[in-house]
């Protein structure tokens, strides 16, 4: 009641500032120079500093601003120019020459709740600029942060399918159970569900967020990192008018070497697995079927997006419209995404500024049937087509294995995944006072989402069966509220700021489904559903949470030389029971600025040197709604003919579940070396999680197999280096490199106090938060060792374990871990050359020290002779191989399978490669265009690994399924503006 | 007018503000789509949901692939076909151990059955229902109790008992004595027979019979075991099993098949209301042709049946009976099909397997054969008997079999010498028409809607038999109730041939006709432990496990996720 009190009179006091009388107002105008050449620049940001107020130089470096006050202080700033601050004082008309000067420290970072300059922060923030995301093709900002920032691990979901997401982990994982996903707010909004639904066209920069005190404003939610991504805005400048676009080809990188028929058989007569008549035929007769080469075609990607920025001293906008297709190489499989943009912003008076970041968005994913799958499964002796050319849907001797190339047919199987969201923030600004501004944001999200799935008869999934539908809806709103105070005080030696912020946020989330078979007509797809003979299952659901949020931050800085940062963030959650619904989350920051201390004046080694440190607390409340009530769960079942439906005990009720709290100490050295010829960043971090929630198994002589509570410690730590050099930099000639290394080593430190591991988890004190906990194979039983074989009931050929506590008995204490999915190690490196207007970069991306689970080879090596094999060494009375037990017609897989799928993850990418051209000024100024590019590009051109050829290492989690080969990319690019 | 606008302004922000100020229902939660035990128990129909809940578990052990993983496989009835993965339960050889979900999924069914028992069973003194309803149902529940414990304890030994509903987080657990477990199986199934009447209205709920046949079946097996209190219990089992034959409504059906199986009206098989309701079922798990209540279905239809579709061209699987999904994990065992020799007296093989296959599509069909032709012919008898070459030159393009052990060896015997050579004949054996399932709403469809009959009185009359001979020490009296279901099972006129006299009847022709009458019905394995005949008879009948088993596999593995998971040290079977 007392919190509720708190932000009733925290409201009133907002309005009771409005009341205040504004101050004067009045308009400065003037010109932006540089310095050097004397030349205009255009589109200086010239913002009135404490406010939000802000102006951009337009084509002829001229601006026009309102400022509050003669105590107004004007800050012009622009990429690649140091920063100037001037009093306004009694001046009109202030023309301003900016300095070139190589290192932004004075550029303005977006920081949460806010802006800084890159100079003064204190926390531990890595930005990814403009040109990453748009010169490169790219899916979504999570393909734009791969391998540009130090700590971020951004690795595929899964392969090259259509619209795959990219799943980002800041500094390694904490928690066991809860999520690890970072928090992605877009314009100051949080932003719930797949960041691929944001046109990565539309960013103007991302700002990753990492040690506590850049996080702990973002309080329960900032425990795995924040990135902050900001959209294009307009400004007081010439409307301009531009396109980008590209369109590539995509081609599998290399296909997996399958049996052919000769090997296939002789696999078959191995294993002791019947042939079929049709199969002894198809042998005699020399069919060899390469089913890949009949499903395997090029792929292309496509992107267009139109945009339109400008505006006037009152009003900006941006516009965009932007489409992205991708079909893969099965072409059953592509992805659209139609997004449209307005980013708007009017200064009403002189105190007041409104303004909207508005997206809509519709995407569409056919995830057709893979019949990548099922070409690898099918045998060589099968043939796809009958003499007179028609489709065998059974072709071969199994009946399970239908023709993939039944799924081609038009409407024979479809799954249509399509999501409509509007996402937006409505936003008032008010100057209060002169050094006191409110803001408020309003920022509602509804997404729609609609999953159609239709399987027709002849389908592969069907197989000749009846039809099968099922159609799911899924409908999210979700708003944020948030009032923002902003207090600021600029003195020759003090520099004060105060954010002061309340929030709410709340999602309701409603979804239902249902699935039906046998529908009189196929033609109907998946509608008409209630025309079917067979209703297979049917739900829905209605989920919903809220936050609420109190937080404060000051920073403070002294004589340009020392800053502080103090925030605190009290976060409430509807998900948490009565009690401990409320956490607090407190963080502190210091920052000292060595060279701009006195005994640093004498040296020209350094231009910067800043050192930080920072030490606080963020949260994680990755439970869902519900889940610390105890639940009851359906049970399904009947009495004769009448329904017996019921209610088990399902979850266990836990009351008592908090906040999983990581308490972050961060050390950070920023510094400039040679006149900006080297810059570059470094990081010592140590996260602390504490109360993991964690989803604890149990004995299920309980009844109940686990339950949610706030038990264990984890850490991590790890090391950030993040170093651009300028190689050369002569007028015509530049050459510039990035590198990025980092390392985090993840550590369970404690399960339940009572320091025993838990191997039903599989969870191991001092060992990282997932591990491969398996047999180890130390090669196959030959013969001649059939006694020792036979001590574990064995055979020669099958697969050896080593039997760790040599007890003769191979059980589960024999398993050992084998390596964690998480690398220790990721590198990249970028370079750009550019010479006359002709550009060329690239970007290398290495990751190692993890292990991967090769579930492909798993697959793809029954060596039961039902199925397609990869074609690989396997044990037979005259090979006696260590590498794969002997084919056995009777077994669904081998023995030991899975102690075959472990491999060392490292591996190596050229990313991307390009080359491009900025067309010269002059020539295009005529037809009266501002600037043009054109490019090449290479995405992915190269891999390394320990895998086999055709297997993308690249993926989270490291289970590497393949279900669809890697690919690389050809693309040509262009970039006009009119 | 500057003011005007000021305050327009102003009250913009302070609705705002205020909007903001009264939003505090936002960290309340309130669950509307679901529902909590607390709440819902105490209701009379939450306690009907509780009830019906208790019974949901068995259905994820019978008909279902794990279940019958640890029940058909490695006996001295059926051995492994050519596909499956759990092979090695059958062979007793390595990957048979805590680590395989054919026990662990039981084991925690079994777990999750019991505690939704234990939460009906606590919370009834609660309950808003009138008292003689709430018995019956509390009845109900306790037989489904026992039921659970009494799974657990046979294939397990001793394990963890409790009587008492969940509340909290319990970390430790008990390998209590199999004596209590025993105990605690018996008190429950004296009160179920206590409360439980004749009939229920509605079928599959438990009657007084069923907990009747379960109880003697608990002191039947209760009698071997060294705890056990021998030639009593064996007189307890008899009591209670003639107690379901003469004071119950229950009756043996004339024809064998009709257990099963109903007359499709045009010379098929198919099983109905008629016939999975019939007088000689006592307990049935059931399952149902409407998919919102079927669950994961009976699957048994595809567990038991052959690859018949490969093994001739002019086939394809398809809705009607006998062609349904193959899955070839249980083959008979030679001894299994030779036990039902004279099959000119005994119906029951007759009644029991599908032996032929008839071609019923166009496509790859042989020249000469018509839809409808014998495509695929198992036979009893040997070449000489059968005359092959004058079949093959009456049925184009079919394909023989024989299950004749004199044929042993020769390309179209069921059987090879040498076992641990694959026979491309795996794959093909005569397939049971008791788990045939041709209602199924598509034809790969998994989730069969057929009824498991888990005990009928055609059992009861085995258990009397058994009991008796327990107890007596010899056939005299055993020897009414074996007859009774022989002459049922005699062709028409051959009564006489079927009946046995006293001298003939050991424990091992009890086995023997056991196997006749409920092969495959999943208690195959329970029974030979019961009667400590499990090594022996695999090591007979069983080619395939006949050389591995051992000793300590008369006990299951404890699965590795109880002892992982458990505080304490819960403690593995010997030999694992």
């Amino acid at each position: 009641m007392k919190k509720k009190l708190l932000f009733f009179l925290f409201g009133i006091a907002c309005s009771l500032f409005c009341v205040q009388s504004f101050a004067q107002e009045r308009t400065v105008t003037g010109e932006v120079t540089d310095a050097a050449t004397g030349e205009p620049l255009i589109g200086v940001n010239i913002v009135v500093e404490g406010t939000t107020i802000g102006a951009i130089s337009n084509a002829s470096g001229s601006y026009s601003i309102s400022v509050p006050s003669a105590e107004s202080v004007l800050d012009f700033s622009f990429v690649g120019y140091t920063t100037q601050r001037i009093t306004v004082g009694s001046q009109t008309d202030i023309n301003v020459a900016l300095e070139p000067g190589a290192v932004g420290l004075d550029e303005l970072v977006v920081i949460g709740y806010g802006t800084q300059r890159r100079g003064s922060i204190t926390g531990a923030i890595s930005s990814v600029d403009a040109d990453d995301i748009q010169e490169r093709p790219v899916l979504n900002a999570g393909q734009a942060l791969q391998g540009r920032a130090p700590g971020v691990v951004a690795l595929s979901d899964g392969g090259s399918t259509p619209g795959t997401d990219v799943t980002i982990r800041i500094r390694g994982r904490r928690s066991l159970t809860a999520t690890n996903e970072p928090l992605f707010v877009v314009d100051g909004i949080p932003w719930q569900g797949s960041i691929t639904g944001l046109n990565p066209k539309d960013i103007k920069s991302m700002e990753v967020l990492k040690d506590a005190s850049a996080t702990a404003i973002y309080g329960s939610r900032g425990a795995n990192g924040v990135i902050l991504i900001t959209t294009y805005r307009g400004g007081n400048m010439p409307t301009t008018v531009s396109y980008s676009g590209h369109y590539g080809i995509t081609s599998v990188l290399a296909l997996p070497d399958l049996m052919n028929a000769e090997q296939y058989y002789r696999l078959k007569e191995v294993g002791g697995r019947a042939f079929t008549q049709d199969e002894l035929d198809a042998y005699a007769a020399g069919v060899d079927t390469d089913w890949l080469d009949l499903v395997i075609e090029k792929g292309y990607q496509t992107n267009h997006q139109l945009s339109i920025r400008g505006g006037n001293e009152k009003t900006a906008y941006a516009m965009s419209a932007n489409l992205f297709k991708e079909q893969g190489v099965i072409s059953l499989q592509d992805y659209t995404r139609k997004t449209f943009r307005v980013n708007l912003d009017h200064q009403a008076n002189n105190w007041l500024k409104v303004g909207t970041s508005t997206q809509v968005v519709k995407g569409l994913m056919n995830r057709g049937p893979n019949t990548y799958g099922g070409a690898c499964n099918i045998s060589p002796l099968a043939e796809p087509y009958d003499e007179e050319g028609n489709l065998i849907f059974r072709p071969g001797a199994d009946p399970l294995l239908w023709n993939p190339l039944a799924d081609y047919e038009e409407n024979i199987s479809l799954d249509e995944r399509e999501s409509f969201r509007v996402f937006s923030n409505i936003f008032a600004e008010a100057n209060i006072l002169k050094n006191l501004s409110y803001r408020m944001n309003f920022g509602p999200s509804l997404t729609e989402y609609r999953r159609g799935l239709f399987q027709g008869s002849n389908s592969s999934a069907r197989q000749g069966g009846t039809p099968l539908v099922r159609k799911e809806h899924e409908r999210i709103y979700e708003y944020t509220f948030e009032n923002i105070l902003t207090y600021s005080l600029v003195t020759d030696n003090h520099n004060l700021n105060f954010t002061g912020l309340y929030s709410i946020q709340e999602s309701n989330a409603e979804e239902t489904f249902i699935e039906v078979e046998n529908i009189p007509y196929e033609t109907q797809l998946f509608h008409n559903l209630g025309t079917a003979e067979t209703v297979n299952d049917l739900g829905s659901d209605l989920s919903e949470w809220g936050i609420m949020s109190v937080m404060g931050r000051m920073n403070y800085e002294l004589m340009g030389k020392y800053m502080v940062t103090l925030t605190g963030r009290w976060d409430g959650s509807s998900r948490l029971a009565e009690g401990n619904k409320w956490g607090f989350f407190p963080s502190v920051a210091l920052m000292w600025r060595i060279n701009s201390e006195g005994f640093m004046s004498g040296q020209d080694l350094f231009n910067d040197l800043r050192l930080r440190a920072s030490y606080g607390v963020t949260g994680n409340t990755g439970i869902d709604p519900y889940q610390t009530r105890g639940s009851l769960s359906r049970s399904y079942y009947n009495f004769g003919d009448n329904a017996g439906l019921g209610f088990r005990p399902g979850t266990l009720a836990n009351p008592d579940l908090r906040w999983e709290s990581s308490a972050t100490a961060n050390l950070g050295l920023d510094f400039g070396l040679l006149q900006g010829r080297i810059t570059g960043s470094f990081e010592v971090y140590s996260t602390h999680t504490t109360d993991l929630l964690l989803e604890r198994q149990l004995p299920i002589t309980s009844g109940f197999n686990s339950v949610f509570e706030n038990v264990g410690e984890t850490r991590n730590r790890g090391w950030e280096l993040g170093l651009t050099t300028r190689n050369i930099a002569t007028g015509d000639f530049s050459w510039e490199t990035n590198l990025i290394l980092f390392g985090n080593k993840e550590e369970i430190l404690e399960l339940y106090g009572t320091g025993e591991d838990d191997i039903g988890n599989e969870w191991f004190i001092g060992e990282p938060l997932t591990v491969w906990y398996d047999y180890e194979k130390i090669g196959i039983w030959q013969l001649g060792e059939e006694d020792a074989a036979s001590v574990y009931a064995q055979f020669p050929g099958e697969i050896k374990i080593k039997d760790q506590d040599e007890n003769n008995i191979i059980n589960q204490d024999d398993r050992v871990i084998l390596g964690s999915d998480m690398p220790s190690l990721t590198a990249s490196l970028g370079s750009r050359l550019e010479y006359k207007g002709v550009d060329f970069s690239f970007m290398l991306l290495g990751v190692f020290g993890h292990t991967v689970y090769n579930r492909y080879l798993r697959d793809r090596t029954t060596l039961q002779g039902r199925y397609n094999n990869l074609n690989v060494d396997y044990w037979t009375e005259d090979n006696p191989t260590n590498e794969h037990p002997k084919p056995d017609g009777s077994r669904e897989y081998p023995l030991y399978e899975t102690t075959r799928c472990y491999y060392k993850g490292d591996f190596f990418k050229i990313k991307n490669v390009q080359l491009g051209y900025n067309i010269p000024r002059t020539p295009l100024s005529n037809i009266g265009v501002k600037k043009l590019r054109v490019y090449l590009n290479l995405d992915t051109f190269f891999i390394w690994s320990h895998l086999q050829k055709g297997l993308d290492p690249e993926k989270y989690g490291g289970d590497i399924s393949a279900d669809v080969p890697s690919t690389r990319m050809y693309s040509f690019g262009l970039m006009v503006d009119f | 007018m500057r003011k005007m606008k000021k305050i327009k302004y102003l009250i913009l922000v302070v609705s705002v503000a205020v909007l903001s100020g009264v939003s505090c229902d936002v960290l309340e939660e309130e669950i509307i789509s679901g529902i909590t035990v607390d709440t819902h128990y105490s209701t009379p129909d939450g306690f009907e949901d509780a009830v019906n809940a208790a019974y949901e578990r068995f259905r994820y052990f019978y008909g279902n692939e794990d279940g019958e993983e640890i029940t058909v496989f490695g006996t001295d009835e059926y051995t492994n076909g050519g596909h499956g993965g759990a092979q090695y339960v059958n062979k007793y050889i390595a990957g048979l151990d805590g680590s395989s979900s054919s026990f662990w999924n039981p084991w925690q069914h079994f777990y999750i059955g019991i505690n939704t028992c234990n939460a009906v069973i606590g919370r009834a003194p609660d309950a808003d229902i009138p008292e003689d309803k709430k018995a019956v149902l509390v009845g109900e529940v306790k037989f489904l109790r026992a039921q659970y414990y009494f799974h657990l304890v046979q294939f397990w030994g001793p394990v963890h008992l409790t009587l008492e509903e969940t509340i909290g987080v319990e970390t430790e657990a008990r390998r209590d004595p199999e004596s209590d477990i025993y105990n605690a199986i018996i008190a429950d199934l004296e009160d179920a027979i206590d409360a439980l009447p004749m009939q229920q209205t509605e079928w599959g709920r438990i009657t007084k019979p069923a907990a009747q046949h379960a109880l003697a079946h608990v002191y039947l097996t209760r009698a071997y075991q060294s705890f056990g209190e021998g030639t009593t219990d064996f007189g307890r089992a008899a009591d209670l099993a003639l107690e379901v034959i003469n004071n119950s409504d229950r009756e043996l059906l004339d024809d064998y098949q009709r257990i099963y199986n109903s007359d499709d009206g045009s010379g098929g098989l198919v099983h109905t209301t008629e016939s999975e309701q019939n007088n000689e079922i006592i307990w049935s798990i059931q399952y149902s042709s409407d998919m919102l209540l079927n669950g994961d279905g009976n699957q048994s239809h595809l567990h038991f049946r052959p690859w018949y579709e490969t093994f001739n061209d002019g086939l394809d699987r398809a809705l009607g009976h006998g062609y349904g999904r193959p899955w070839i994990r249980f083959r008979p065992t030679p001894w299994m099909l030779e036990n039902f020799r004279p099959l000119d007296v005994d119906s029951r093989f007759e009644k029991s397997f599908q032996i032929v296959w008839l071609y019923n599509t166009d496509r790859n069909i042989p020249a000469g054969a018509e839809v409808g032709d014998t495509a695929i012919w198992i036979t009893d008898k040997t070449a000489a008997e059968f005359d092959t070459a004058a079949v093959r030159a009456r049925l184009p393009g079919v394909n023989l079999f024989t299950w004749n052990l004199d044929e042993i060896d020769q390309d179209w015997c069921l059987w090879r010498t040498d076992v641990s050579v694959n026979s491309p004949n795996i794959n093909i054996f005569p397939s049971p028409w008791k788990i045939d399932d041709n209602l199924r709403p598509s034809l790969n469809e998994q989730r069969g809607s057929r009824d498991f009959i888990v005990y009928r009185l055609g059992e009861t009359y085995l258990i009397t038999a058994e009991a008796m001979l327990g107890r007596d020490g010899n056939g005299s009296n055993a020897m009414q109730y074996i007859n009774a279901i022989r002459e049922r099972a005699a062709y028409p006129g051959k009564e006489a041939q079927m009946r046995v006299s006293a001298a003939e009847i050991d424990l091992d022709f009890i086995l023997d006709e056991w196997s006749r009458e409920c092969f495959g019905e999943m208690s195959r394995w329970l029974d030979l432990k019961r009667t400590g005949k499990l090594l022996e008879r695999v090591r007979a009948y069983n080619p395939d496990a006949a050389p591995n088993i051992k000793d300590f596999h008369v006990l299951r593995p404890i699965p590795v996720n109880q002892i992982t998971r458990t505080s304490n040290d819960y403690g593995q079977n010997p030999g694992y």
